[in-house]
Parts: structure tokens; sequence; C-alpha cells
């Protein structure tokens, strides 16, 4: 079942009151075949798209690619907008299903390397600054570990500080089943800290 | 440190931040985490990895300035230039570093060249010609290329890269192509001023305009470069702000056969 009709999506009235056209407007607009209007749709969303989905995939360049990717598939596929409130949401879709193609193209051949040591993990609660920075990105190669349902919530909620409410308007999901999967996300990315812990592994074919 | 499981009941409520839960909420996971070892040990490991994920590096690349590109044309043709830009964007991931060394050796024997014309300038303007309060608009000048000295330089289509001057800075532009298809372009720049370090120049915005196109903005990498990716072949302005006055490289000519 969709929350979206409960949970306004976020930032969708932002340019209300400022003489802007909404995001409403514009998608109408676009979905009429106004390049211009969607031109301006991708200067609202396409950072936030970008950070979304370079978490995802954990590099910059192809987030850049999924970015476009994303806008290009929504502007050909417009006409199956049925509800143009809901049409963050719908890009958060084609975003998240192009970045889980992509990982499922990829899985073969990606590898998560870490090299660092059990006994650099058992420092991690008295880091100094560049253990820091180490530890920070041991982090980040653990949450391309976990399941993409799971990661696409603890990015939304941890790295782009929205609302449970908010993630659930733009996944299509319960509240209920946003907590869920950031219970889970946590507690997964904690089961692999100490596995690699326990078995010092420092580098994993995914 | 030992795997504590949290308790089932409590384990959604654990992954939450503070300001999620409803007071009771909040009220009654702190009792119980006062009596729990395993909830209390989950909840400081959650709250590490959660400060560890918020640390990460800020993304240095940033989304394309734009779609302007595609939509203009009908949606089978957008799909070839979409294909297109997309291979720009892979192969610039494999020339970019080539391509910044280069550039930064090329910076490098072209500061030894330019620094008696720069340094004249910068006398100059020591003089007594100093930055007025408004921003100037400081036209750079075409160098003629080191390698070809002897051939002088060619009007606007002087070989690339092309390295300008205006007062006591220098960009060095290089148009770099798409090994496949052959169509697609991007224009990478490298910018230097004298006495002023990479680190400050990183941010400086950067505009690229043609009579045809929008003004796309980039901004001055770490490295000091800047890099617009795809472009068409046009007659480009390109304009580099600096806080004291804006340099610009007129008549960027670029053209299909570059």
């Amino acid at each position: 079942m969709s929350s979206s009709m409960q949970n306004p999506e976020p930032n969708s009235d932002i340019h209300k009151g400022s003489g802007l056209p909404s995001d409403l407007e514009l998608v109408l607009r676009a979905r009429a075949r106004d390049d211009a209007a969607f031109e301006e749709l991708y200067k609202r969303h396409s950072l936030r798209l970008y950070i979304f989905l370079t978490r995802m995939v954990g590099d910059g360049a192809v987030g850049c690619e999924l970015t476009q990717e994303t806008f290009l598939r929504a502007w050909r596929s417009f006409p199956e907008l049925d509800t143009p409130t809901s049409f963050l949401s719908w890009l958060y879709r084609i975003a998240r299903n192009l970045a889980i193609d992509y990982e499922r193209k990829n899985k073969k051949i990606r590898l998560v390397s870490y090299d660092r040591t059990p006994a650099c993990l058992e420092q991690i609660s008295a880091d100094g600054p560049e253990e820091g920075v180490e530890t920070a990105e041991y982090v980040n190669h653990l949450l391309l570990r976990v399941k993409p349902e799971y990661r696409e919530c603890l990015i939304m909620y941890h790295k782009q500080e929205l609302e449970v409410h908010e993630i659930a308007a733009l996944l299509g999901l319960t509240t209920g089943t946003v907590r869920v999967y950031l219970s889970k996300g946590l507690s997964e990315m904690r089961r692999l800290w100490y596995e690699d812990e326990s078995t010092g592994k420092g580098e994993r074919e995914q | 440190m030992n795997h504590y499981l949290p308790c089932p009941e409590w384990a959604d409520l654990l992954a939450l931040r503070q300001e999620s839960l409803s007071p009771a909420e909040c009220a009654a996971l702190d009792a119980h985490v006062m009596e729990c070892p395993a909830c209390a040990a989950t909840r400081a490991d959650y709250l590490r990895l959660i400060a560890h994920l918020r640390s990460a590096p800020e993304l240095t690349i940033q989304p394309l300035p734009g779609l302007a590109l595609h939509l203009r044309d009908d949606e089978q043709d957008t799909g070839v230039k979409w294909k297109q830009e997309r291979e720009a964007v892979a192969h610039a991931r494999t020339v970019r570093r080539p391509v910044r060394a280069f550039l930064t050796g090329l910076a490098v024997a072209s500061l030894i060249f330019a620094s008696h014309v720069l340094h004249s300038l910068h006398e100059w303007a020591r003089a007594g010609h100093r930055l007025s309060a408004d921003l100037r608009r400081i036209v750079a000048r075409l160098l003629p290329p080191q390698s070809q000295l002897a051939l002088g330089v060619r009007g606007s289509q002087a070989v690339w890269p092309r390295r300008y001057t205006a007062e006591d800075v220098s960009i060095d532009v290089q148009l770099e192509r798409a090994a496949n298809p052959k169509d697609t372009l991007q224009l990478i720049g490298f910018v230097t001023r004298k006495g002023v370090t990479v680190k400050t120049l990183q941010g400086t915005a950067v505009h690229l305009s043609s009579h045809a196109q929008t003004v796309y903005t980039q901004t001055i990498d770490e490295l000091g470069n800047f890099v617009f990716s795809p472009i068409i072949p046009a007659t480009y302005t390109l304009e580099v702000l600096f806080p004291d006055g804006i340099v610009v490289i007129e008549q960027l000519l670029v053209t299909a056969q570059d």
C-alpha cells in the first residue's frame, strides 16, 4: 500500500508563494512536452537524486550517469505518470531501479576492498582525525553491502536527513516498513562490522 | 567486543533518531536501555555507525548542469545524444586523471614562459592601476602554443590546448573527444593565478555560454580544473568569476572538426 497520499512529498510546496512555479505546475507542463519546464525540474531535483544514487552505488561518476538516465527515462515515460503530485516519488522509483540494475550487472566484478585490520576496528571509538576519516570510509563500504531496500532508507534518513514519513512517501512504503528497514539496515551493518572484526577479512568479493 | 543482539521489541526504536521518537517512546526506550546491557551496547554501536555515515567525505563531482542539449530534439534523437553523453562522462572518468596531469605539467611550463609577461602586468597593476571596487571584465588574450612558437598563432583556430592570460591569471583549455562515438566533445580547463593557491581558487564559478545555449556553470575543483561535458560545436564565451573581477575568454570556437 502506498502511503504517499497520507504523506506529502518533501519540499513539494517549497516554492509556494515565492512567485516561482510549483513542482506540480512544472510537472504538468513537462508532461505536455514542455522541455523548459522539465529543465527546471532537473535543476531543482538533480542534486538530491545525484547524492542518493552516488551513495547507493558508491561511485560519483556512476551516480552522475544514473542521474541523467533517471531524468531521461522520466522524460520518455511522462505519459505513464498517473498522479502528477507523486512526481518525486516516481522519480525516486526510477532512480532506485536503475541503481539496483546497475548493482546486479556489476555484482560479479565489484569488489568492496578495504585493508583495515581488526585492531583498527577495535579502536573505532577512540579514533583521531585521520583514523576517523578511514573509519568513515569503511562504514560507507559497509553501507554498500546491505540490501538495497535497507540501504536507500539509511541514505535518506541518515545522509539526506529526511523524516520517516517523508521517506515513506518517496518510496511508496508505510512508515512502519521504513522503521523496520532502518532497523534491519543498521543491524546488518553492525553484524558485518563484527564479522570483519572477527575474521580479519579486509577484502570481500560481493 | 561482543555482538549483543538487542531485544526484538526495542530493535526498531533503537535505530531511530531521538527526534523521530515521541516523548513517550523516548522515555520508555531510555528506561529500558538503562536496564538492558544488550540494548545499551546496540545503541552505542548504532550511534558510532551513524556518526561515521554522516562524516563521509563530501561528493566532489556534481551532476551535469542541464538536459537542454537532449530535449530540443525528438525522442529517438534524444536517445542517441544521451548515449553519447553517457559515454562522454564514462570517457571523462578514464581520461580526466591523465589530462589533469598533462595540464598540470603544461601549466608549470607555461608559467615559466609567461612569467615575464605576467611580471610586467603585475608591476603595472602595482604601479597604480589597482583593481577597482566594482567587478571588472578583463578579456583574456590567447598566447602562442609553446611547441609551435615559430609557426605563430593561427587566430581563433589555434590548436588545442590553448593558453590564455589576463593580468595575473592563466587559463589553459583543452578540448577532448570521446573515443566512441566521435561527435561528443568536452572542454577541460586549468586555472592558475599568481600568488594564489589552488585551494583558494577551488569553488570559483566558471560560466560557459553561447548565443544559442543556456549559461552553464561549473566550479574550479581542488586541482584547479573545471570540466564542461558534453558540449556541442559553437562559439562560446567563457567567464571565470573571481571575487575581484571576471576574466573573459571571448570567441572560444569549438568546431566539429576539433
